[in-house]
């Protein structure tokens, strides 16, 4: 009976301590290493643009061979941000940020670029649990998510051992109670898991990518104009028709605008 | 005859008394020749010169283009002035000739020469603009003739001013200037007639503009001017420099003035002098001229600094100290010099390390109306109390400006200034109140790069959901759940043996007893009392191996006990033995008590026969 917890114990540990080597497929290739290097030595020499067409080189190679990285796209943003291009900018920040909710300097360098948008909107009114939600959410990435998760799971796997095998009344009752509690936390990150990797898998964001983009009110040149983005507006794309995007945006508002207009985030 | 003698004897003392008070002062001699600067060919003008000592031998330079008509008449006048018992006396002495233009053009008088006490001395030399004659001047008489009968017919007072004889014309000298840049507008009376008085005076309004008057002379003097084929007396009423604020076309309204001037009535009146004309006030009220100014905007790619000057500068800084102690103030004087619009200049911003206490800038203007803008220099004194020592730099300051000859934004910078601050005087830096505490600034730019190696993810892989994720699972569940089992099962088997441990231990009993069931089941108590003895005497003497001769009611409890039995249960035999004993001899017959010593008898060789198992 002893030897089964102990068993269990083992290998719990075996699996935890292989966990980053599962669950990240972390790579840093010496080539793109230096060549990161080379762009962030443009970007203190205070060449931005230049700085930026070196980070764009690593982002199109590395998606070639279908890897991202938040860092990545976190100093492609802060070129573009330099070189006063600010829908460029936003986009690789808010690319960023969907790779690692959590960053804040990402966020804090988001915030600060949208605050050179034009376009004031105000934020619709959304109930205040679907806000906490998305904030407890955003803390952490889906695979962050998912390990904490797994943590849970095993911490609860441990309270029910405790419930079932220990003899002492309170032992078993305190286990009884934090392995509900475990319980809930494994459903609350599985749900924010899935919720960040639905995030992710369904790119829905949008930028507004040109100086002013007209929101129609239906898929056609000559129909009513509703109202017009300024650049580095972020929009969500409800739906796609011909070379229409069907956009929404943060106050509510709904139209179509042109493909051209709007780049995915 | 004798008046003239004795006017000649006083002048003769007077001449004396000056002999005597200005032998010791060598007065300085002026010799100026002066003519009007416009002339109108073909009338006669005036040319004097002025000497302030005695002089002979005025030579007269060579006056082509001119004639002379009449010359040269001297007039001399004498003063004497006694201020505080001081005398000083004054001699002036004037020729005047009367020329005559021939042609129109600008000549030049050369300059005439005197000989003053056998030294010569020059005069300046002039030029004299000559203007054609009026083109109506010939039809002057007939026009003159015309209002003559007018005159006739209406009567006086009826005389009029026409609009081609007097009228203001308002002067810009740029139509097209650029926002901010100055430019002069010139009110100017032309009149062929006499003013006799200025009545109300409505100048317009310049809105849109900053106004700056120009200061003219008290006394206007009057200038010959051709305007229009025609020679006009001409005088500046108002001359204002105006720097437009906003780009567009701003229409600058007309002005009225209300003249007197003194006209010809046509009438002719005898008198002593002869056959006079009679001159008529006439009031008549003059409106300017409507001003279009098309102001251009300035270009766009406003340098950073650019300071809303317009106009062409220079700065300069100057800070009062290189070293300090902390907590005694600096002053950073900068000047801004050159000309265009300096009084709207924004003062411009110097970048004082951030802990230095900074107070209102003290601006001085120090500059002249002139009509191609302010003039003069602008001065910016900026205090600053540094707080803490150290080593700090002033950056240049860097001031922009739009240049409107070359059309282009220019930038000028001070030099840097560098400043060493020592520590301050204890005791002279301010009690630390909260009033003094300094709040962090939020930050106000993006952070840094992230630098450090970069941490790529594989593009739309999850670990989430994957068979990965549901092993970690679905494994320590299972491993869960086995062992649970194993546990379970184990617990069972265990179970098991103390069951089967009993049920032996039973068996022996009832096996000892087998017969004692038997007497009980056909009731025959006698029987079944001897039979229960029996077997528990048996299985002593079989349990303790001591012969059944050996064992007595009086040694077995002795030898239960140092076989390891407990006084209960060996009370618990005993008191079996002796319940059988007595029922043997004494029948009860109750089907009960049988039974119940059967069962106790059962168990307690179960009991038994567990605990030496135990103890095995």
């Amino acid at each position: 009976m002893r030897i089964g917890i102990f068993q269990l114990l083992a290998l719990s540990l075996f699996f935890i301590s292989s966990f980053p080597a599962a669950v990240m497929a972390q790579d840093s290739t010496g080539l793109t290493r230096s060549a990161a290097e080379v762009a962030a030595e443009s970007y203190r020499a205070g060449d931005f643009g230049k700085s930026a067409e070196q980070y764009e080189a690593i982002v199109s190679e590395a998606l070639a061979q279908g890897r991202e990285s938040a860092a990545l796209y976190y100093n492609l943003g802060n070129a573009y941000f330099r070189d006063n291009q600010l829908a460029k900018a936003i986009l690789n920040y808010e690319r960023a940020l969907l790779l690692d909710p959590g960053d804040g300097d990402i966020r804090h360098n988001l915030r600060f670029a949208q605050n050179r948008t034009e376009d004031r909107i105000e934020q619709a009114a959304t109930f205040f649990l679907q806000n906490w939600f998305k904030r407890l959410r955003d803390l952490n990435h889906a695979n962050r998510w998912a390990m904490i998760s797994i943590l849970f799971f095993l911490l609860f796997l441990a309270c029910v051992a405790l419930f079932l095998f220990a003899r002492m009344l309170w032992i078993r009752k305190s286990a009884f109670y934090s392995g509900l509690l475990l319980l809930f936390l494994v459903i609350a990150t599985n749900l924010f898991a899935f919720s960040q990797k639905r995030e992710r898998t369904y790119r829905d964001g949008g930028i507004v990518m040109v100086g002013a983009a007209e929101v129609k009110a239906s898929p056609d040149m000559n129909s009513n104009r509703l109202f017009e983005l300024h650049e580095g507006t972020r929009v969500r794309i409800r739906n796609s028709d011909g070379n229409w995007y069907e956009v929404e945006i943060a106050n509510g508002s709904v139209g179509w605008t042109e493909k051209k207009n709007v780049e995915i985030i | 005859m004798k008046q003239y003698n004795n006017k000649i004897y006083i002048l003769f003392l007077l001449w004396v008394m000056l002999i005597v008070n200005t032998a010791s002062l060598p007065a300085q001699v002026t010799f100026k020749a002066s003519a009007p600067a416009t002339v109108v060919e073909g009338e006669q003008f005036r040319l004097s010169y002025h000497l302030n000592k005695e002089g002979r031998d005025l030579r007269l330079p060579d006056l082509s283009g001119f004639d002379l008509l009449f010359g040269p008449s001297t007039s001399t006048s004498y003063s004497q002035r006694i201020i505080n018992g001081k005398s000083s006396s004054e001699i002036s002495v004037t020729y005047t000739y009367i020329l005559m233009a021939k042609n129109t053009g600008t000549h030049t008088i050369p300059a005439a020469s005197i000989t003053v006490d056998g030294s010569n001395y020059r005069s300046n030399s002039l030029e004299i603009k000559v203007l054609p004659p009026d083109e109506s001047s010939a039809e002057a008489p007939a026009g003159e003739g015309k209002q003559q009968e007018r005159g006739a017919i209406q009567g006086a007072g009826t005389a009029t001013v026409s609009t081609n004889d007097a009228f203001i014309r308002a002067i810009v000298s740029k139509n097209t200037p650029y926002e901010q840049e100055g430019f002069t507008v010139t009110f100017r009376l032309y009149t062929t007639l006499n003013v006799v008085n200025f009545g109300k005076i409505q100048f317009p309004e310049f809105e849109g503009f900053m106004v700056e008057e120009i200061e003219l002379p008290a006394n206007k003097q009057l200038q010959l001017e051709r305007y229009n084929g025609r020679n006009y007396y001409t005088a500046d009423l108002r001359k204002t420099l105006l720097f437009p604020q906003r780009p567009g076309r701003i229409t600058i309204p007309s002005g009225t003035l209300e003249m007197v001037f003194s006209v010809p009535s046509g009438k002719k009146v005898s008198s002593f002098f002869g056959l006079q004309e009679v001159m008529v006030d006439v009031k008549k009220a003059l409106k300017t001229n409507l001003l279009d100014i098309d102001v251009k905007p300035l270009p766009s790619g406003k340098p950073v600094g650019y300071a809303n000057a317009v106009g062409a500068f220079g700065i300069n800084s100057i800070l009062n100290t290189s070293e300090i102690r902390a907590n005694e103030a600096i002053t950073l004087q900068l000047e801004i010099s050159g000309t265009g619009n300096l009084k709207l200049i924004r003062n411009p911003e110097v970048a004082f390390p951030d802990n230095f206490e900074l107070y209102d800038p003290t601006v001085e203007n120090l500059f002249n109306v002139t009509t191609n803008g302010l003039t003069g220099m602008r001065r910016i004194e900026y205090m600053a109390i540094p707080r803490y020592e150290g080593n700090y730099t002033i950056p240049p300051v860097e001031f922009s400006y739009f240049d409107p000859g070359s059309g282009s934004y220019k930038t000028v910078t001070t030099p840097e200034h560098h400043l060493v601050v020592e520590k301050g005087a204890a005791g002279s830096a301010p009690a630390p109140t909260y009033v003094n505490r300094q709040d962090v600034k939020v930050e106000q730019d993006i952070r840094f790069l992230k630098t450090g190696e970069l941490l790529f993810q594989s593009h739309h892989s999850f670990f989430i959901g994957s068979a990965g994720y549901w092993l970690w699972y679905l494994i320590p569940l299972l491993l869960l759940v086995a062992s649970y089992l194993i546990y379970r099962k184990q617990a069972r088997e265990n179970a098991n043996v103390a069951l089967m441990r009993n049920r032996k231990a039973n068996k022996i009993a009832i096996r000892r007893l087998k017969l004692a069931e038997r007497y009980l089941r056909e009731q025959q108590s006698e029987h079944f009392y001897e039979e229960v003895l029996r077997a528990l005497w048996g299985y002593f003497s079989d349990k303790l191996s001591i012969p059944l001769a050996r064992l007595s009611r009086d040694n077995v409890e002795a030898e239960l006990r140092g076989y390891g039995i407990d006084e209960e249960l060996t009370d618990r035999f005993l008191h079996i033995l002796d319940n059988c004993e007595f029922a043997r001899y004494a029948p009860t017959g109750a089907e009960t008590a049988m039974d119940r010593l059967y069962q106790d008898t059962l168990d307690a060789i179960g009991e038994m026969e567990n605990r030496l198992k135990k103890s095995k």
